[in-house]
């Protein structure tokens, strides 16, 4: 997956087109409300992580240097009206990072999360995409509205399944993790059920993974970011955000402007990937428009961020001695 | 507008806004300064101020970025662009030759020559100015393979979180970490996970130790190894680390100066602080074994167990009976038998504790402590 090429105005032209044909821009969610009874609700086949195998990014004459980048977001009713603005928003994640140079050829691959406890369909993951086709798989998301209520959705379901069922060029080949980043606004339950991901992926787990383990074994493939965005229910709740934190650290990016999802996606790793600093992507905002209003969001998002950022990225010519396929006297456990 | 406050804004030059104005900027400059400002005495601005022109100007000029008809030509401006950016941060540096420099954040670090291979990573020599202008020397250490970049984040969060936690009494005993960075090789992308280190000197491996005495140690002479090799696995276990790794190749010891310091913490797993306040074994498991000493590893490595402070006492016990010779006092290997035992719970779990038995134990056998010399046969000055 992941060949093919970005055309802006293939995308515009698929805007418009829809716009005149009256679709909306979530046409698989908008039927499956309409004519399909919920309890019959279900993934958009090439979004259901049933069975699937694996999601791969992978480089190619076109994109040598594939750099995976995943975005899921909680689709449950707390959320409100959020999934349905960043289904509007992410579209231009791919173009701001090209544009701005962040990244040489990104793979964007999206997902939603709900509630494995009461919801028909707890995940939905896509493929990762350079072109056209990942705008039409966020079309296809299934906006189910559920959840329980508890403070708690299944993000622990998706971190598995990225964990586990995820290939990346950019890691195999180059040593380098992808992003992922998880917009949402509840807590993870504590551990990844056994009996949810054969339900859900179809995989036989003898036992529960714990929620921590799970974190370490994705931190090892992916960057992994947690967005809390202003306009759904928990916003600013201190257990949700220290719950994160506890998690993920630093990487914990509270939004206060949806509107400015992808502009701070695009600068985390822009920031992440050292092709600028804080003030330069600041910057970049206003180059491509950005009002005030959204530069000051993404700058307060990412301040503590980019500050608290360890581990720099420095760039020279090859390091004699390296490259000689490492250790033969270890062996990995 | 007057700078008197020494920052290079003064210096540098317009960033460019146009592909245009980017080729015209590196075509026209004819020395490294011209595009990235003279040197004005301070190293790392000078560094950052420049890498953000260089940034600035490759991602307009990057083969990538620019439209099909002009590749060609940008092709040629962007090899120009950095091969100044190269020679630039080697004149800030003072460096001359083909030595590579790591500008970081922090500091500009110029790599020597490889000091060392490890099992996973090679060391390389390197210096850095400090705060005070004064050159310090430490040790880069890379993984060699892009697939270990994990296990040098790992010894990265261990030795901070040492440092950060550990009584600093005892810092002496494991190395300080300067800083880690990842670096990106210009020339295929691959990214690595580096560490600098602090780079002590004078001191030996266990391993080669062994090899220069092949029928093995007076107890007396392995006796202050032991005591201090306990004192490591305290300073680090009291900030809830486990080495994982405690094997002859990376405990060191400084002959003359009885000293140890415990390297190579990039198998460490941290613990969890039960409610009694005491860290116990995480979630953890230790992510890989050296094959060369499998027969020192407890069990629970191998089977993939989370351990706990018992697994790193149980190997230190095995690199002290390696050392020893055959006369070995019979009490002394009793006492490494129980701290061996194949079942963590029935291992002693509190290193300074331990510490204490030894003592007592070691009393017993040779009465009041005092010091004996330790020599290493034949060993190159310096190396």
């Amino acid at each position: 997956m992941g060949s093919g090429n970005w055309s802006t105005n293939v995308y515009d032209a698929a805007q418009s087109y829809n716009a005149r044909t009256g679709r909306s821009a979530f046409d698989y969610s908008h039927k499956a409300h309409t004519s399909v009874p919920r309890a019959q609700w279900k993934a958009h086949a090439d979004l259901d992580p049933f069975g699937v195998g694996t999601r791969e990014s992978r480089d190619s004459d076109e994109h040598p240097t594939s750099l995976a980048i995943s975005v899921l977001f909680d689709v449950t009713g707390s959320m409100r009206s959020v999934p349905v603005t960043l289904q509007t928003k992410l579209p231009e994640l791919f173009g701001l990072l090209l544009r701005k140079g962040y990244v040489d050829h990104p793979q964007i691959l999206f997902g939603a999360i709900g509630d494995a406890t009461c919801d028909r369909v707890p995940l939905q993951v896509g493929q990762f995409e350079s072109d056209n086709r990942m705008d039409d798989q966020l079309g296809t998301i299934l906006l189910e509205g559920g959840g329980g209520g508890q403070k708690r959705e299944s993000y622990e379901l998706a971190l598995y399944f990225m964990a586990r069922h995820t290939e990346l060029d950019c890691l195999d080949k180059r040593g380098k993790r992808g992003y992922l980043f998880i917009i949402g606004d509840e807590m993870p339950y504590g551990a990844v059920k056994h009996r949810e991901v054969r339900q859900v992926i179809g995989d036989e787990l003898g036992e529960d993974i714990g929620i921590r383990d799970i974190v370490t074994e994705l931190q090892r493939k992916y960057e992994v970011h947690y967005i809390l965005p202003a306009g759904s229910s928990y916003v600013g709740d201190t257990e949700v955000l220290g719950r994160w934190r506890e998690l993920l650290g630093q990487n914990v990016i509270e939004l206060d402007d949806l509107d400015a999802v992808c502009e701070t996606i695009a600068l985390t790793v822009g920031l992440a990937e050292e092709a600028i600093d804080l003030d330069e992507g600041l910057g970049h905002l206003k180059d491509v428009g950005a009002v005030d209003s959204q530069v000051g969001s993404v700058s307060r998002a990412l301040t503590a961020y980019a500050q608290g950022r360890s581990g720099a990225l420095a760039t020279t010519q090859s390091l004699p001695g390296l490259d000689d396929d490492g250790a033969p006297g270890t062996t990995r456990l | 507008m007057t700078d008197t406050t020494g920052t290079p804004d003064t210096t540098t030059p317009a960033i460019p806004k146009t592909l245009d104005e980017a080729v015209d900027l590196v075509g026209r400059a004819e020395a490294p300064e011209d595009l990235f400002g003279p040197y004005d005495g301070t190293p790392e601005a000078c560094l950052r101020a420049g890498g953000r022109t260089y940034r600035a100007l490759a991602r307009f000029l990057h083969p990538d970025a620019v439209p099909d008809g002009r590749k060609a030509a940008a092709q040629a401006v962007f090899t120009r662009l950095s091969e100044l950016w190269l020679r630039y941060q080697q004149t800030i540096t003072g460096v001359t030759g083909r030595q590579v420099v790591i500008t970081t954040r922090k500091r500009a670090y110029s790599v020597g020559v490889e000091r060392a291979r490890g099992d996973i990573a090679a060391l390389y020599k390197v210096t850095y100015a400090d705060k005070d202008g004064s050159e310090v020397r430490a040790l880069l250490k890379m993984p060699r393979s892009v697939a270990d970049n994990d296990l040098m984040a790992r010894e990265a969060t261990a030795l901070a979180r040492i440092a950060r936690e550990g009584d600093r009494k005892y810092a002496a005993y494991v190395p300080a970490l300067i800083e880690s960075f990842r670096h990106r090789d210009a020339d295929n992308g691959n990214e690595r996970r580096a560490n600098v280190i602090e780079r002590v000197r004078g001191f030996a491996s266990l391993a080669e130790v062994r090899d220069a005495y092949p029928d093995g140690l007076d107890a007396r002479d392995v006796a202050w190894m032991w005591r201090r090799l306990l004192v490591a696995l305290g300073y680090a276990h009291r900030a809830g680390v486990v080495h994982g790794a405690v094997v002859p190749d990376h405990v060191l010891i400084h002959p003359q100066k009885h000293g140890l310091v415990l390297v190579d913490w990039c198998y460490a797993t941290v613990m969890e602080r039960g409610p009694d306040g005491r860290y116990r074994a995480g979630a953890e498991h230790v992510p890989a074994m050296l094959d060369r000493h499998a027969a020192m590893y407890p069990p629970e490595v191998p089977g993939k167990q989370p351990p706990d402070q018992s697994a790193d006492i149980f190997m230190a016990t095995h690199c002290m009976t390696y050392l020893l010779n055959a006369d070995a006092p019979r009490p002394l290997l009793r006492f490494a038998r129980g701290c061996t035992l194949p079942a963590p719970q029935r291992r002693p779990h509190d290193a300074w504790q331990l510490l204490g038995e030894l003592d007592e134990l070691l009393g017993r056998l040779y009465g009041p402590r005092r010091f004996r010399p330790f020599t290493m046969p034949g060993r190159r000055k310096g190396a």
